[in-house]
């Protein structure tokens, strides 16, 4: 009983062979599939934000310290990228344009600080840094060295000790940009 | 059927790179902050107290608190009488803004140097006609008011300001209204100017 079935076996195995061999025989070609993922960028928040300070000062026009942070939502860059953000003022400025005796302030300086996610590359612009105020003043990182994913933030600060003296009665704006480039 | 399979997958690998292509290597967005400075006036603090007198020299004594000020050395302590001459009391208040174009306003309570203790028969002199003025700077708006009047007219600086602001109290002794002749009534003699300046609407 036990040879009957080792040559049934055997006989099996042979056939299979068989049919292998004719497979072979009949395809011979194999594929390459190969795709780029280009350097990307996305912001799903390309509309901007606003804020208002509200009163910058105190009753006696006196500057206050004021902080806000836009979250700007989801952001990446899938490569080492380069981070830069731009006031366009140079300060915040005035929508009047008073005559003045004596000191007065001006403009308001602040500083700016993106960054992508939690632990992202953050780069800041300190608008105090550069005397002027009537133009833009950029601050950038030309290089993070990795990719980041996350939240896009931006936290701007005003420092009340910029300036003991009373500032000139308006209404202070400015805009800051941020752009992100995986061009590098 | 393989070679269909296959011609099937590289099209989908076009499809594929076609998407990529259109990926941007680079993103920006921009917020807009804003604040408000309000319209607003100070004053910053106690005033610096000057007396001077002439003609001549008197050696005047000056104490003063914020609201109060003390002038000794006015009179002639032998006869009561006002010493002739003129003499200014000079209030230097420092600190004083506005961080928009202004008005200024002054006003007196009574006009005069008034000494309300009750008096008997006799001439004495129970009150002090003076020259009141308010001045924004050396160069800047001023309102003057004189006895007996009460009131000065509104001026204003179409600028802002910060600096000081000067006020004068000149009385002239040996005028028809404030003889030297005259013994003057003991007493405090009192006056309250209030000056305001206030933004442009």
């Amino acid at each position: 009983m036990k040879n009957i079935l080792i040559a049934a076996a055997s006989a099996a195995l042979v056939v299979g062979v068989a049919t292998n061999a004719l497979a072979v025989s009949t395809t011979g070609t194999s594929v390459q599939i190969n795709g780029t993922v280009d350097p990307t960028c996305f912001f799903s928040n390309t509309g901007g934000s606003t804020h208002n300070f509200d009163d910058l000062t105190n009753d006696n026009a006196i500057l206050l310290d004021s902080s806000h942070t836009f979250d700007l939502g989801n952001s990446y860059c899938n490569k080492a990228f380069s981070l830069t953000v731009t006031s366009a003022n140079g300060a915040m400025i005035p929508d009047t344009n008073h005559t003045a005796v004596g000191s007065f302030r001006g403009y308001v300086d602040y500083t700016a600080t993106a960054k992508i996610g939690a632990t992202g590359t953050p780069v800041m612009l300190d608008t105090s840094t550069v005397g002027t105020h009537s133009g833009p003043e950029t601050a950038e990182n030309t290089d993070t060295g990795q990719a980041e994913q996350g939240n896009l933030s931006l936290e701007v600060n005003i420092d009340s000790g910029q300036s003991a003296n009373p500032l000139l009665q308006g209404t202070y704006s400015d805009t800051i940009s941020i752009v992100v480039d995986a061009s590098i | 059927m393989k070679k269909l399979l296959a011609s099937t997958a590289i099209a989908g690998l076009g499809i594929v790179l076609s998407v990529a292509a259109f990926a941007l290597d680079n993103a920006g967005t921009q917020v807009d902050i804003s604040g408000n400075v309000p319209k607003t006036c100070h004053f910053g603090g106690d005033p610096v107290i000057d007396y001077t007198s002439g003609p001549g020299s008197y050696n005047g004594t000056l104490s003063a608190t914020a609201s109060t000020i003390n002038v000794t050395d006015f009179v002639d302590s032998a006869t009561a009488n006002l010493k002739p001459g003129t003499h200014t009391i000079e209030l230097d208040f420092p600190n004083v803004y506005c961080n928009t174009p202004f008005t200024l306003d002054a006003e007196l309570q009574h006009g005069y140097l008034k000494n309300f203790t009750p008096k008997g028969p006799g001439q004495f002199l129970d009150q002090l006609h003076y020259e009141f003025e308010a001045r924004i700077g050396n160069s800047g708006p001023s309102i003057a008011i004189e006895s007996p009047d009460k009131t000065g007219t509104q001026t204003g600086a179409g600028y802002a300001y910060n600096g000081i602001l000067n006020v004068d109290f000149t009385i002239k002794a040996g005028t028809a209204q404030n003889p030297t002749d005259v013994p003057l009534l003991a007493g405090d003699f009192t006056d309250t100017a209030t000056i305001t300046i206030s933004t442009v609407p």
